[in-house]
């Protein structure tokens, strides 16, 4: 590190280069880990300087940041708020989802295990009628379910400003997944329905 | 949709329409912008025609060609890969397999009109359905003239996918209230190549796409032995269960103050979501192309207002006596309000 070096560095962090002289030193200061190195603890001076230190500040937040972003809990958002197509390029950054995926995909598992019917007898008169249901209620449906581009709790005007229980978050998964998983059944018997007055369609010949 | 830009002023002279050239020659700005109108309208009416042909030759090939193919789909949840396959056996049998190739074996099969699902832990079970409930979506088998009713399918031009020669069919909703629907059609086979599926402000939110494809004229042998599997068992028909329409048995009436126009109703019957949860009314509506169910829960305790914003989306809101919760492959701001529209008529 020569002198210049060390003045062009206090130079940069005083703002006091010219466009091209910034760029050929950040160059350098992405490409040597010297230099980098420096440029840390040239801010770690300043920073002591005007009384900004904390105890134990760690020179690389990186870790720390992750380590936070990790115990942040799922998003529940007391308002609903409209989808945008922010929210919608998400989904190519999987990883912007994992923490509700993470929870549902959980909730996928116990729910069927949870949701097998127990015929109680209280469907004699109807027996014939929801028979199918009671097999099919243990599935799993083959299309994926998906995780949500957006997912809001909406929460009674009592408690607007907590958050909600873990508790509650959970009863909520279930509700969620109960009427997914419901449907998805509703979609597998339907179509017989729908189609049979017409036949015809199956039958047309190939063009 | 910009057919009005694309007709330049030379077309006058094609007597596309009944009215005299002459008439055109003289014709001020205002009958001008009506004649370009009327070209626009002939377009797409031959873009509609060639979109039924296509959207028919489709049909009848997915119905009646032996075939196996792999695809991918691309959700919110990420990618999923499949295998499907499809024959027409000599004996006339149609037999169809899509299973899922990633985590538990994950499958389901169509032998003519019952669908068996098997699946990783769980109880095989058969249900009588002309369609198998997968990845696929169901409303590209459905009726062309159904699909009239809230659609435009359009032909748009050539594509290449998986390096086929593909049409391009669009399945454009009248009404920006529901999603829209890109195909892509093998122009040897009829094949489906891909489906992209958008919502109306136009963002994809589901993408298929074939990775391989195969179709020869023999039966798949895979297939013939799922086939001599049914014979031998037939009659046993472990599991199978027949779904038959229910008659509407409501103690209390709903009425729709709103309903997405060309959506109707498939069945009405009560149902329990949960075990030994309570006796729910649900409906389920169609427009051939998506279905959505509305589920009414009387006495709102047990359902908090929530809403879930994905491909499917799903909306509970609560009133004073009874909850309405909606689900199925429609836009959360739709299923929102066709749950709010919900009114006890007593």
């Amino acid at each position: 590190m020569t002198e210049r070096q060390s003045e062009t560095l206090s130079a940069l962090m005083d703002g006091e280069l010219n466009a091209v002289q910034e760029q050929r030193y950040l160059d350098l200061l992405v490409n040597n880990e010297a230099e980098r190195t420096r440029w840390h603890h040239y801010h770690l001076i300043g920073a002591s300087l005007r009384g900004e230190t904390k105890v134990g500040l760690p020179l690389d937040i990186s870790a720390a940041v992750a380590a936070q972003i990790a115990q942040e809990p799922a998003h529940f958002v007391a308002k609903h708020k409209r989808l945008n197509s922010i929210a919608l390029q998400r989904w190519f950054k999987p990883a912007a989802n994992v923490a509700i995926a993470a929870s549902v995909a959980l909730v996928t598992v116990l729910g069927v295990s949870h949701y097998q019917r127990i015929d109680d007898g209280t469907l004699i008169e109807n027996e014939h009628l929801v028979r199918g249901y009671q097999s099919a209620l243990q599935t799993v449906p083959l299309g994926v379910v998906g995780n949500p581009l957006s997912y809001n709790a909406q929460q009674s005007q009592a408690d607007t400003q907590e958050p909600l229980t873990t508790k509650e978050q959970i009863r909520l998964q279930y509700q969620i997944q109960a009427f997914m998983l419901n449907h998805q059944l509703q979609l597998q018997q339907q179509l017989v329905v729908e189609e049979e007055n017409k036949p015809e369609e199956q039958e047309q010949p190939p063009y | 949709m910009n057919w009005s830009t694309l007709i330049p002023t030379f077309l006058f002279g094609l007597g596309a329409l009944s009215v005299s050239a002459e008439a055109r020659v003289q014709a001020n700005t205002s009958a001008t912008t009506e004649v370009t109108v009327g070209q626009a309208e002939t377009r797409l009416a031959q873009a509609t025609l060639e979109g039924q042909y296509w959207f028919e030759h489709m049909q009848a090939a997915l119905n009646q060609l032996n075939y196996q193919a792999s695809f991918i789909t691309m959700q919110p949840s990420g990618l999923h890969t499949y295998r499907w396959a499809h024959s027409l056996t000599p004996i006339g049998n149609q037999i169809e397999l899509i299973e899922g190739l990633n985590g538990p074996q994950n499958q389901a099969i169509r032998f003519n009109n019952k669908v068996t699902y098997l699946t990783t832990g769980q109880e095989p079970y058969s249900v009588a359905a002309i369609r198998l409930s997968g990845p696929i979506p169901a409303g590209i088998y459905s009726n062309y003239g159904t699909l009239k009713k809230s659609y435009n399918v359009v032909a748009v031009g050539g594509d290449r996918v998986v390096n086929r020669e593909a049409q391009h069919v669009r399945i454009i909703p009248y009404m920006r209230d529901r999603y829209l629907y890109s195909l892509w059609i093998d122009r040897a086979t009829g094949i489906l190549l891909g489906i992209n599926t958008y919502l109306p402000s136009g963002d994809l939110v589901e993408q298929i796409l074939l990775t391989s494809l195969q179709v020869q004229t023999e039966p798949l042998a895979e297939l013939e032995q799922v086939e001599q599997r049914w014979e031998e068992s037939n009659g046993v028909e472990n599991n199978l269960t027949l779904s038959k329409r229910m008659a509407a048995s409501p103690k209390q009436a709903w009425h729709f103050d709103w309903l997405p126009a060309g959506f109707e109703t498939v069945r009405q019957q009560q149902v329990r979501i949960t075990a030994n949860g309570p006796l729910t009314e649900h409906y389920l509506f169609s427009d051939g192309m998506v279905q959505f169910s509305v589920y009414i829960n009387e006495g709102s305790a047990e359902i908090a207002p929530v809403q879930y914003e994905s491909l499917v989306s799903m909306a509970s809101v609560v009133q004073n006596n009874y909850a309405v919760t909606v689900v199925g492959r429609i836009p959360l701001p739709v299923a929102q309000q066709i749950a709010s529209s919900v009114r006890a008529t007593k």
